[in-house]
């Protein structure tokens, strides 16, 4: 047999459960193996590894765990190279559950596994040689198991009996357990371990799934979330620092485990979802259950298969037989966990890089499709095949497009949970319905939405629905109503918050934005122009809109946001009915749509959402001041004008207006009359950065690939807003234009 | 970078190496060969407004926008148009971006003995922009120290100082 390497040990260890006997003999066979076949192992070091497989062989279940993490010390120190000595002080403990029975159990393994609820333990930090990219891994995975464990406690919210959910958030504490011990964070795997007994006992029907079990397990799983930040903020080298509340936590979750201890027959350490030794043998008819519980009783640390065979109370063929089955299931188990991943994750800088590729492919194409040749009659066969080809591009480029879309679901679920713990807090009744949570965007869009939505859920909640009391008395419901909806329109992606609360009170509104001085009045404006008034800055403060305090959530910021990945947000309300929030999201960031404008013999992309209009000035139109500045006159209104060649420095370009375009671009009172040349048509674009080489140029965005493989640059309306009326004194005017012309 | 003390011989051997050797109308340098990304034939230019001079713009290469820029305005040489310029395509500290020269020449080795500090012609000829001069051949290669040449580059302020010295420099456009 050839030798396991130690990698192939760390692999065995990683996927042993504590409480798999089997699993755990085979890994210190391996073990064993591996100290009696390596060469240049030192006598005082086979000695460490011999006592730590004697150790894994026959500590009893519940304190496995605590050892299998000494073992995992020592692997690491092995792989080092290092001289290896037994450390029994394993930083991981269980305490609770079935080792927590009447007799506590005497440790017979030289692990003294001290519980570390019963101290606040000293903050730990990363282990040296801590794998990072591993480390990295593992917080990712982590985060996405916890926030599935959180969308199955809500599902569970309202169905305790589903058994699928308690399994899922079982698997993921379970996992981030194993791993946690695997990595050497013990504190981590200590406290999720403790949340994974009170999961298992539920899944056991031990506990029930009560309100405070659930209370438990959500805050377990948020705790173990700030735990990962903790661990992530410490990859510098700084201790891990468990979040507050650690220990009033774990002492909770031990009580809640401990509390029906008795209850619990077997090793509570449950493992993978397969049936275990006790539960196998009952079915076979092998030993009843009360022999099973006494024998477990008498012998708590021994391993039950090996105790029933000294109490004579099963035979040993069967027990050999049954805990041949578990493996059989543990294996199967964890092959439909496999199978379960559907998914593979890929660098998102290698999925950009393909989708780069695969527009350059698209403009290829184009250029062979617009070839002489190919244009020309009497090549049909060719044609039909570039034609062909191009089709197999173009879904190229659709399929490499779709690759960055990912569901909504995950923020509408961080968002139930969200309203749960609002509506708790404020003793108010919320019905939370969502829809099209499988409606898609580019991944970096539903990151960059996910904080904006939390502002307005909150602020729904806090300001928007009433109390019970409140709304019963206005005819309503008790139970007030968020609906979170998603759905594709016109292109874009709406996301629409309705509340059916009070609604915005508009005389209010009114009233505060003339005491802050935003407005002289109301009386002209429009609805839409009141309720926009909320999103102006430094308009929500401490004393609010509606009556109910709270937070002060500055809606500005939702509104900065959202125009930040070239959203808009809207509103609409009706007084005593509720308030309805829209955004409207582009598909993805990547994709601009945009109009290519010529200046001179340059071209530029404007992007299509920031212009109003485009219109050719009549000479009345316009007007100068000073001789200089030039203003356009439109409807009543006037608007400087910005003339992009000066701006730019564009030569050859047309300086009449009679000649040139004026379009109407950004919005409120910075509005501005962009002069180009000629308007060349919309395309959608895909922007790109100008590459680090080249900085950050003021009044562009970035640059994009034309459809005839040259670069078109995007202009940034918001600076050349700026630009136009602050940085441009130097290099205003033809005299500003230093450059020789070719 | 101290390349203009000559008493420091320990520096001598780092620039020892294999480099790719260019044309600037007649004068000939080096890059170091770990530099170079590839060499690509000129292609349509992008001016970029606001910025210095010497950066002639930006192009696609294969999907990506990368800058470019001329030396020869960057050293305020005289412009020659050329049939063999070409864009030798550099990579420093993962930052792409293209050199126009007017002529790719050769692949040469530079041993250690072959590289002598840069002579200094005080400040009307800056000379921080070299690592270096290497014969090879019985010709000299001005050794480019890229770095140096693209990170003042990188900042448009640092660079405006240099737009002023460039002034009769014609574009790409």
């Amino acid at each position: 047999m050839p030798q396991p390497s130690l990698d192939e040990l760390a692999l065995l260890l990683m996927q042993l459960d504590p409480a798999d006997e089997v699993g755990a003999r085979r890994f210190s066979e391996a073990m064993r193996e591996a100290a009696d076949t390596s060469a240049g192992l030192a006598p005082m070091s086979i000695i460490a590894v011999l006592k730590c497989t004697e150790a894994v062989e026959n500590c009893a279940a519940s304190e496995r765990e605590a050892v299998l993490v000494a073992a995992g010390t020592m692997l690491e120190a092995w792989m080092r190279g290092d001289a290896l000595t037994w450390v029994t002080a394993a930083p991981a403990s269980t305490g609770s559950g079935a080792s927590a029975g009447p007799s506590a159990p005497t440790p017979s393994s030289p692990v003294a596994a001290k519980p570390v609820a019963d101290a606040p333990a000293a903050p730990e930090t990363l282990p040296d040689d801590v794998d990072l990219d591993l480390l990295r891994d593992f917080i990712n995975e982590s985060r996405e198991m916890l926030a599935g464990a959180e969308a199955a406690l809500l599902q569970l919210e309202t169905d305790p009996t589903n058994d699928e959910a308690v399994n899922t958030v079982f698997r993921a504490f379970h996992t981030v357990k194993g791993t946690a011990a695997f990595l050497g964070l013990g504190q981590l795997s200590a406290f999720a371990h403790k949340a994974e007994s009170v999961l298992s006992q539920v899944r056991d029907r031990v506990l029930a799934y009560s309100a405070h079990t659930a209370d438990l397990s959500l805050q377990s799983a948020d705790n173990l979330r700030e735990f990962l930040d903790a661990v992530e903020a410490a990859i510098d080298g700084s201790p891990i620092l468990a979040p507050d509340g650690t220990h009033a936590l774990a002492l909770a979750l031990d009580e809640a485990a401990a509390g029906k201890a008795d209850e619990a027959s077997t090793d509570e350490v449950a493992p993978l979802p397969a049936a275990r030794l006790g539960d196998i043998l009952v079915d076979r008819g092998v030993v009843d259950r009360a022999t099973l519980e006494a024998v477990r009783a008498e012998d708590p640390a021994m391993p039950l298969g090996q105790a029933l065979v000294q109490h004579n109370a099963a035979p040993l063929k069967d027990v050999a037989q049954a805990l041949r089955q578990q493996a059989q299931q543990q294996k199967q188990v964890r092959q439909e966990s496999a199978g379960a991943a559907d998914s593979i994750r890929v660098r998102t800088d290698r999925l950009d890089k393909l989708i780069d590729m695969v527009g350059e492919l698209v403009i290829a194409q184009a250029l062979i499709a617009a070839d002489g040749i190919v244009m020309q009659a009497g090549h049909q066969g060719l044609s039909r095949k570039v034609s062909m080809a191009g089709k197999i591009v173009r879904d190229l480029q659709d399929l490499s497009m779709s690759m960055r879309m990912v569901p909504l679901k995950p923020v509408f679920q961080k968002l139930a949970r969200l309203v749960r713990d609002l509506s708790q807090k404020s003793g108010k009744t919320v019905e939370f319905q969502t829809h099209g949570e499988d409606t898609e965007l580019d991944r970096n869009m539903v990151d960059a939405i996910a904080d904006p939505l939390v502002h307005m859920v909150r602020n729904s909640l806090d300001h928007g629905l009433e109390a019970p009391a409140e709304r019963t008395a206005s005819g309503k419901r008790a139970a007030g109503v968020l609906r979170l909806s998603a759905y594709h329109a016109g292109g874009a992606v709406v996301v629409e918050l309705h509340d059916d609360g009070r609604g915005l009170n508009r005389e209010k509104i009114v009233a505060k934005a003339i005491a802050k001085g935003l407005i002289d009045s109301g009386k002209q404006m429009s609805d839409r122009d009141v309720f926009a008034l909320i999103f102006a800055p430094g308009f929500s403060t401490a004393d609010k809109v509606t009556d109910i305090s709270g937070r002060g959530v500055g809606m500005d910021v939702v509104r900065r946001n959202i125009e930040g990945i070239r959203g808009t947000i809207e509103i609409s309300s009706a007084a005593g009915e509720g308030t309805t929030f829209k955004l409207r999201l582009p598909l993805t960031l990547a994709i601009t749509d945009g109009m290519l404008v010529r200046v001179g013999s340059e071209r530029y992309i404007v992007p299509t959402t920031s212009i109003q209009l485009s219109f050719r000035p009549s000479p009345e139109q316009i007007c100068t001041v000073a001789g200089r500045g030039e203003m356009v006159v439109l409807r009543g209104e006037t608007l400087p004008i910005v003339r992009l060649h000066r701006l730019f420095k564009v030569p050859n370009a047309r300086e009449r207006f009679d000649e040139s375009l004026l379009m109407l671009v950004g919005d409120g009172d910075k509005r501005v009359a962009l002069m180009v040349d000629d308007l060349l048509g919309q395309h959608q674009v895909v922007a790109k950065s100008l590459g680090e080489g080249i900085g950050r140029i003021d009044g562009l965005s970035g640059g994009a690939i034309l459809g005839d493989g040259r670069v078109g640059l995007i202009i940034d309306i918001g600076q050349i807003v700026q630009l136009s009326r602050t940085g441009s004194s130097s290099d205003d005017g033809p005299r500003g234009d230093r450059r020789a012309v070719a | 970078m101290s390349t203009a003390t000559p008493t420091v011989t320990s520096q001598k051997g780092e620039h020892a190496g294999k480099y790719l050797t260019f044309f600037l109308g007649t004068e000939e340098y080096g890059l170091k060969i770990l530099t170079v990304h590839e060499i690509i034939g000129m292609m349509p230019v992008t001016r970029v407004p606001r910025t210095p001079d010497f950066i002639l713009g930006v192009i696609n290469l294969r999907g990506k926008v990368i800058p470019v820029v001329d030396l020869r305005i960057r050293f305020a040489m005289e412009v020659t148009v050329s049939q063999d310029v070409c864009v030798i395509v550099v990579q420093v500290r993962g930052i792409q971006m293209g050199i126009v020269v007017d002529r790719v020449s050769e692949v040469v080795n530079i041993g250690a003995d072959d590289v002598e500090p840069p002579p200094s012609f005080g400040v009307d000829v800056p000379t921080d922009f070299l690592l270096g001069i290497g014969k090879a051949q019985g010709r000299v290669k001005l050794l480019l120290d890229i770095d140096h040449v693209l990170s003042s580059t990188e900042f448009a302020q640092t660079a405006a100082a240099v737009v002023g010295t460039s002034d009769s420099a014609p574009t790409a456009d």
